[in-house]
């Protein structure tokens, strides 16, 4: 019988991994050379103990015990590349390696690989001491007993299906390793920390002193209920899905900006909404999945499953100048692979990008097949204007569905701007019908105008030609347009002006859609209205001829830099400023700017110097007859001089210059303009659109350049799977196809890896350490069985998180105490035997939302889009294009829940990045935890969190026991526990003394009083709110207040 | 106390002393893999404490600075010969112009010092200390565009999430400094151009207390320094004593290590309160060295003062203090852009020298100047007789680097006639690989390995697991140019 291969079960079917580096060092080992690539010299880890050296282990595992060790110290050279095997032996494979000899069954004596290890002659000693490898005293014993034991191989525990037996349960794994480490669960955590614990890990909210007191009487009376009780109402609440969500956004790496060099903000908090939905209507978790890869592929797909689908376009995207598009692509489908197997299979695919994988059965194949799921999300690589979509893009951009500067956008407007909407659009509709119903034209009144056009044209008198007007039949495009209406603003012709405000220098640029030419004696005018309690320092008209900018005019001060050092032309000073509060028209000749004859115009620039102007039609004043009739259509002209007429058509042109005509066209205008301003607040997703897939090639080391590589199909990876692949447009498997398998029965991963996440969520570390790699790499599990366990539990109740988590919440394990017995401390200090709780810091969202909510200041609002609390000033100083300066949020929004907070990838909010929240540029799967002095800075000096303490001592002093017991109110309301007299002792000491402090110095309370946006009460006196505030500034920057127990 | 609790008391502090050299503090029964640490890191004695590195970011043009091609004016105006340009890719900015016309640099060059290096007008200051300088002139990278070369360049990967340079040194050596954080950042107070994203000095998976700190010239240098108005420093003196005799209570009854963590945090942020203001007062030195740094350096947030900061960060004992210069993006307009660019940093950088060597620092301390990328040989946009504009140019470029350990006045490696191509000694060019050295190249990899390695850092030790792999800052590459080093 052939023992299936251990480390990579598609043996014989690997090729060869390469090296990557090529640098080798030869070592004389008994005359033969022996290669050792430095980069497996890097031994130097910071990763926990092994569960083995915690304690007895009653057997040797080779997945837990041996190929760890294997693997490290010998696969390198005897393993499965045969580009660096030496001596053609492999310890990778059973039989290979009885064959070469190198150990016999239940003979360690007489095996050579044992002899090796133990020798002490420097040339013979395995590993060679040049590899800087060295086998420990444990790891030689564990070898020489798993010899003697058999040496049996067995598979990588997470490719294979999870097990578990009848009458197994979370209690009886854990107990059971315990029991034969001598070692017992911890008694029961006391109900009060165990209530702020089941409070924090399944809301994220604190339990309010009444629900503690409840909660103790309950227990009192029958603690199994009184949990069971609590655990149900928990799961039960809106705020479940906000807590699960955290995690969530996390992995699939949820942001409110684009993350590459600009890192502009894109909405997205729909997506948001989506998955704290999705958990709060604990949907089956296969679903879930299916719907975000891949929910706008379902038959007649709903909208909160096209949301979900949106995952497939949170990743990072740029715009920045000069980049390819092929590079673009190739970065976006990279980080596809790296997310969603980061994600859902908790595996390392991303290593296989440049080279088949060095510990894992995937192989460089396996990588651009997974990428190729994904080539069909329309989408560009350069969003800089370089970039191209889909070739089918034309069916996708007649459908009605809007694009903004990143694609394809799909709105999910509230239900109030959904029926403005509406109606705007049926309006618009009508209206359309009125402009295009076919009218007829009076033909004297046409007749009238046909003589008068031509007399303009034949006129050689000068007149003002705008270039630059909303009038225009092909208006200018302008790159930074703030049209305003009459009804709010000054307007000198038709029905907009462009209203521009600047703190220093300010321009908007118009490319005039045809260029204009200049004739002799022409002069340049513009109309400004200048704001008379705002004027600016200067205006400034810029000249684009022939593509260069050479040709300037400015009014008022020389503080506009442009053209300034130049000088001439470029800086020509056409006078002083206009007055302010009215219309007026300013003019210069084209002469005077350095403008020849017959020269093109084809861009003019409106800039101003501080103040507030409002700039409208801006033109040449011509003698040229065509210029005279720059307001009808270039044909106009041509029909006009023709020398037959075709009536029909100047009828046509006729007719868009009646005023009835205009006033339905501005109505239109006007119409679409409210359209475009709901549309512009309402929350949005990128949109998943499955366009003509492109083109996935095998990318030769990665190199996008590289076309070499065979093109590949969608495809799972080969170990993991038996289906068969195909480009065939007809049965080419689809992100539908993906999805599916993800959370199909063959695939071992989905539900292991999930599982193990929520465990380490809820007890601290994951049962098998690093929740974002399974592979061979990745830890074996403490309690292997307990995983599978979790896993069944979880596929086997329809994917049900809340089951899920109601599993663990009601065990024994999940219910200990976290408090350590010296001991334990010792010889656990990380809790990877569960003979206790453990003792988690909070996540920086819930730090803060702690906060918000024992002062009674928390808006509870689920959903809807970001929030920007405080924030210190110049922190996006060094984001550009455009600058742009962070704005706080007013009102409630400015205390919604951490996991609202706007999510700017470069320039995360400090006080998130303090508490190690990540920047989400990539799927993080966990989070660190670190305790660093800026916490300590940002938890006292926060604005938040001085307003917090400060309401926090507003509600107590409003209760009715005011000043009664103050201490000992607050301790419980922040902590869930009674305080003891210790405690009440010490900070009442600090009441005091600050209550003296401030009485002494009273100003200081007012001031300290003031921080925040929320007033303080008016009726308490300000010294004694300000000693309170004090004393709560305390409590919540005890370490336990941002700990659970 | 339980000795796991000590060791992780010490593990978690963040920037007094931190990272892995800690571990040979630690008594010897947790010695098994400190000593290993210890070896590990400290495998030669290292030549530089810390780093100052001077980013000039956006791409500086070498050929304008340092790069000194003669034939390039010769040849003024006539097109990039396909055999220089090879088939190397170009930026969607140029790649479609008709015409690449080979701009000669309008800047007189002249050599200078003992070591006859070659420098541009443009920086008369630097002229002045090119004998402590060690120019490399065949720097190259792999990407071509700001955000991924800049990202490339500080962190060892174009992909986001990787620990920046600063941040592995902070993990590997902690800080010597109890009162500062071991890894500043200064950035020029000046209009933005290329963005600077937090990532460039982020931690990525290692734990936020390696991130580098950014000082501004605000009235908070360090983001939430000040108290909340209303509270004076006795007044938190009093809070910082109450709190610490709370957590000890709940350390006694929970015995939970991150407790006496975080009372010694709250004390390290109350000494920050006194001890950054005081680093980031400069009134108090004297005349000469505030001439010595020019008039700029009295302006806080420009480059000079923070060079000047830098030394003062240096004097302290920050391990790695990482300074930008925005604005070297010269698509147009280069000779009137580049001037202002030189004007703002040329004393600052050679003040900053000369600073340290009067001071002895120079010698254990590695300072880095240098850009994400070159810039072309050709003319981006029309070239006339006194304008020209360079595109992004990955193929060479130029840095320099002096003290801790490095070869004063030298240059090493060499361009092609038109500052294109790295040429060998033959003269002929070299097509540089990342995956095989070639001597004369310097690869980023190569680059971020020979300053680790100046840190006492072997550049292929110093790793961290995550996700199941041993990251480095050198990937699976780099090589330590030895011919630099002392």
């Amino acid at each position: 019988m052939t023992i299936p291969n251990l480390d990579h079960p598609i043996r014989g079917t690997i090729k060869h991994i390469a090296i990557i580096n090529p640098s080798v060092r030869a070592v004389k080992r008994l005359g033969s050379s022996f290669r050792l690539p430095q980069m497996f010299l890097v031994i130097l880890s910071y990763s926990a103990l092994t569960p083995l050296l915690l304690g007895q282990q009653p057997e040797i595992r080779y997945g837990r015990d041996i190929r760890p060790i294997l693997s490290d110290k010998c696969f390198f050279c005897h393993g499965p590349d045969p580009k660096t095997r030496e001596e053609d032996l492999r310890l990778d494979i059973r039989e290979d390696a009885i064959a070469s000899k190198a150990f016999i069954p239940g003979n360690p004596e007489k095996s050579r690989l044992i002899k090796l290890i133990n020798a002490t002659d420097e040339d013979d000693i395995m590993p060679p001491p040049a590899s800087h490898k060295v086998l420990t005293k444990t790891e030689k014993q564990l070898l020489h007993d798993w010899i003697k034991a058999g040496a049996e191989y067995e598979p990588h525990w997470a490719y294979t299906q999870p097990v578990r037996k009848p009458g197994e349960t979370i209690d009886s794994l854990v107990a059971n390793d315990l029991k034969r480490r001598n070692l017992d669960f911890s008694p029961p955590a006391d109900p009060s920390t165990l209530l702020r614990r089941m409070h924090l890990d399944v809301i994220g909210l604190p339990p309010s002193p009444e629900q503690v007191a409840n909660f103790q009487k309950a227990h009192a009376e029958n603690p199994a209920a009184a949990v069971r009780q609590i655990v149900e109402e928990l799961l039960a609440s809106p705020h479940f899905g906000e807590r699960m969500a955290l995690s969530w956004l996390d992995v699939v790496r949820y942001a409110d900006s684009v993350g590459y060099h600009g890192d502009n903000e894109r909405s997205a908090s729909p997506f948001r909404d989506y998955v704290i939905e999705s958990f709060n209507s604990d949907k089956p978790f296969d679903q879930f999945t299916i719907e975000q890869l891949a929910g706008d592929l379902l038959p007649n797909a709903t909208l909160q499953q096209q949301i979900g689908s949106s995952y497939n376009r949170l990743n990072q995207l740029s715009e920045e100048g000069g980049i390819q598009d092929a590079e673009y692509l190739a970065k976006y489908q990279a980080e596809r692979v790296r997310t969603t197997s980061a994600a859902w299979l908790g595996s390392t695919l991303a290593c296989a990008e440049c080279h088949d994988h060095k510990f894992d059965p995937f192989k460089a194949k396996d990588f651009y097949s997974f990428a190729a799921y994904f080539s069909d999300i329309l989408e560009k690589g350069a969003w800089n204007g370089n970039g191209k979509y889909q070739e089918d893009i034309a069916k996708w951009t007649t459908l009605g569905i809007p694009f903004n500067k990143w694609g394809p956008v799909l709105n999910v407007p509230t239900p109030e701007q959904e029926s403005r909407l509406r109606e705007i659009d049926q309006k618009i509709l009508q209206l359309r019908a009125q402009l295009n119903a076919p009218a007829e034209t009076d033909q004297k009144e046409l007749d009238t105008w046909i003589t008068d056009q031509r007399a303009l044209l034949d006129s050689k008198e000068p007149y003002d030609a705008p270039l630059l007007d909303e009038t225009l039949p092909e208006p200018a495009s302008i790159d930074d347009t703030k049209l305003v209406d009459r009804s709010v603003a000054p307007v000198q012709s038709g029905s907009h002006s462009r209203k521009q405000e600047a703190a220093g220098l300010y321009q908007h640029i118009a490319k005039l859609k045809n260029p204009a030419a200049v004739h002799e004696g022409d002069q340049l005018y513009l109309w400004v209205y200048l704001d008379p309690t705002k004027p600016p320092r200067a205006l400034m008209l810029q000249v684009n001829v022939n593509g260069k900018w050479e040709h300037r005019a400015y009014w008022g001060e020389a503080v506009i830099e442009y053209g300034k050092s130049a000088g001439g032309h470029a800086y020509h000073h056409a006078g002083a400023l206009p007055k302010a509060g009215e219309w007026t028209r300013l003019s210069v000749s084209a002469a005077s700017l350095g403008i020849a004859p017959k020269a093109l115009i084809s861009q003019l620039a409106c800039a101003q110097f501080d103040g507030l102007v409002y700039w409208d039609n801006v033109g040449i004043h011509s003698t040229n007859p065509a210029r005279r009739l720059a307001h009808l259509p270039p044909e106009a002209i041509t029909q006009l001089s023709a020398a037959v007429t075709d009536k029909a058509k100047l009828a046509q042109i006729y007719r868009r210059t009646t005023p009835a005509w205009k006033k339905l066209s501005a109505e239109i205008t006007s119409l679409e303009n409210e359209r475009a301003g709901i549309l512009k607040t309402t929350p949005s997703v990128p949109m998943t659109i499955s366009a003509k897939p492109r083109e996935i090639r095998l990318l030769n080391r990665g190199d996008w350049q590289d076309k070499s590589g065979p093109i590949v199909s969608p495809a799972t990876p080969g170990f993991l799977t038996t289906a068969t692949s195909t480009n065939d447009p007809s049965t080419r498997p689809t992100r539908l196809d993906l999805a599916k398998w993800i959370v199909s029965k063959e695939n071992p991963l989905t539900a292991r890896v999930f599982t193990n996440r929520i465990w380490a969520r809820l007890l601290g570390t994951g049962l098998s350490k690093d929740t974002g790699d399974l592979g061979l790499q990745g830890e074996y599990p403490s309690h292997p069985e307990l995983l599978d366990w979790l896993a069944l539990e979880f596929m086997e109740n329809k994917w049900s998180s809340k089951h899920l988590l109601r599993s663990i919440l009601l065990s024994r394990t999940y219910q200990q105490s976290s408090t350590p017995s010296p001991a334990l401390a010792e010889s656990d200090p990380n809790n990877r035997l569960l003979a206790r709780q453990s003792q988690l810091r909070l996540p920086a969202e819930l730090i803060r939302d702690n906060a918000l909510a024992v002062s009674g200041l928390l808006h509870p609002e689920i959903g809807g889009p970001s929030a920007k609390p405080y924030q210190p000033s110049g922190y996006y100083r060094h984001l550009n294009f455009p600058a742009r300066e962070y704005k706080a949020d007013t009102g409630s929004q400015l205390y919604r829940r951490g996991l609202y907070t706007h999510w700017q990838r470069t320039f995360l909010h400090p006080m998130l990045k303090a508490f190690d929240a990540p920047s989400r540029e990539e799927c993080t799967p966990d989070r660190s935890s670190s305790n660093t002095p800026l916490q300590a800075l940002n938890q006292l000096n926060d604005p938040a969190f001085t307003e917090a303490a400060r309401a926090l001592a507003a509600k107590l002093l409003e209760e009715p026991e005011g000043e009664t017991n103050l201490v000992a109110r607050a301790w419980i309301r922040c902590l869930g526990r009674t305080a003891t007299a210790e405690e009440i002792r010490i900070l009442g000491e600090f009441h005091g003394q600050e209550l003296e402090r401030f009485t002494a110095n009273p100003a200081e309370a007012t001031t300290l009083l003031k921080v925040g946006h929320s007033p303080a009460p008016a009726a308490i006196p300000p010294t004694k709110l300000a000693a309170a505030t004090s004393m709560a500034r305390a409590i919540l920057n005890l370490h336990e207040t941002i700990t659970r127990y | 106390m339980f000795e796991i609790t000590r060791r992780h008391f010490l593990s978690k502090l963040s920037t007094g002393i931190g990272g892995a050299a800690l571990a040979s503090m630690l008594p010897q029964r947790a010695s098994g893999a400190n000593a290993l640490a210890e070896k590990l890191l400290r495998d030669h004695a290292p030549k530089a404490k810390r780093v100052i590195y001077l980013f000039m970011s956006g791409g500086p043009s070498h050929m304008d600075l340092f790069d000194y091609k003669p034939k390039l004016n010769e040849l003024n105006g006539q097109q990039l010969p396909d055999s220089v340009r090879n088939g190397q890719r170009l930026t969607g900015m140029s790649g479609n112009q008709a015409v690449l016309p080979l701009a000669g640099s309008q800047f007189k060059f002249a050599q200078y010092g003992k070591s006859g290096a070659w420098v541009s007008e443009l920086l008369p200051h630097t002229a002045k200390v090119v004998d402590d300088l060690c120019f490399v002139k065949s720097l190259w990278t792999e990407a071509i565009n700001h955000d991924p070369a800049m990202t490339f360049f500080q962190t060892g990967s174009q992909i986001a999430g990787r620990p920046s340079l600063g941040s592995w040194v902070t993990y590997g050596l902690g800080s010597e400094n109890e009162n500062l954080p071991g890894f500043v950042v200064l950035v020029t107070k000046k209009p933005t151009d290329q963005p600077l994203a937090a990532r460039l000095w982020g931690t990525g998976f290692l734990d936020s207390r390696y991130q580098g700190v950014r000082f501004s010239s605000g009235k908070d240098a360090v983001f939430y320094l000040s108290n909340p108005d209303g509270v004076c420093q006795s007044g938190r003196r009093a809070l910082l004593d109450k709190l610490s005799a709370l957590n000890k209570m709940d350390f006694q009854n929970e015995i939970d290590p991150e407790i006496e963590t975080r009372i010694a945090q709250y004390e390290m942020a109350y000494r920050m309160q006194t001890s950054v203001p005081e680093v980031t007062d400069i009134s108090g030195e004297p005349q000469s060295i505030k001439d010595l740094y020019g008039p700029d350096a009295q302006n806080p947030g420009t480059f000079a003062a923070n060079c000047l900061l830098a030394r003062r960060l240096a004097e302290k004992g920050v391990r790695f203090i990482q300074l930008y210069h925005p604005g070297w993006d010269q698509h147009d307009n280069l000779p009137s852009a580049i001037r202002k660019q030189t004007q703002e940093t040329d004393q600052g950088c050679a003040a900053l020298i000369a600073d340290l060597k009067q001071r002895g620092m120079l010698e254990d301390t590695l300072v880095v100047w240098g850009g994400e990328f070159g810039r072309t040989a050709y003319s981006q946009g029309t070239l006339t007789k006194d304008n020209y504009g360079r595109d992004h140019h990955p193929r060479c470029f130029t840095a320099w680097m002096a003290g801790g350990g490095i070869k004063p006045g030298m240059t090493y490696g060499a361009t092609d006639d038109y500052g294109y191509n790295i040429v060998g000694a033959d003269g002929q060019a070299i097509n540089p690989s990342k995956d095989k050295y070639i001597p004369g190249t310097v690869h980023v990899h190569d680059f971020h390995a020979t300053i680790l390695n100046q840190l006492g850092i072997d550049h292929t030790r110093l790793s961290h697991t995550f996700q199941g792999r041993r990251f480095r800052l050198t990937d699976v590459h780099g090589h330590i140019v030895k011919e630099l080093l002392l």
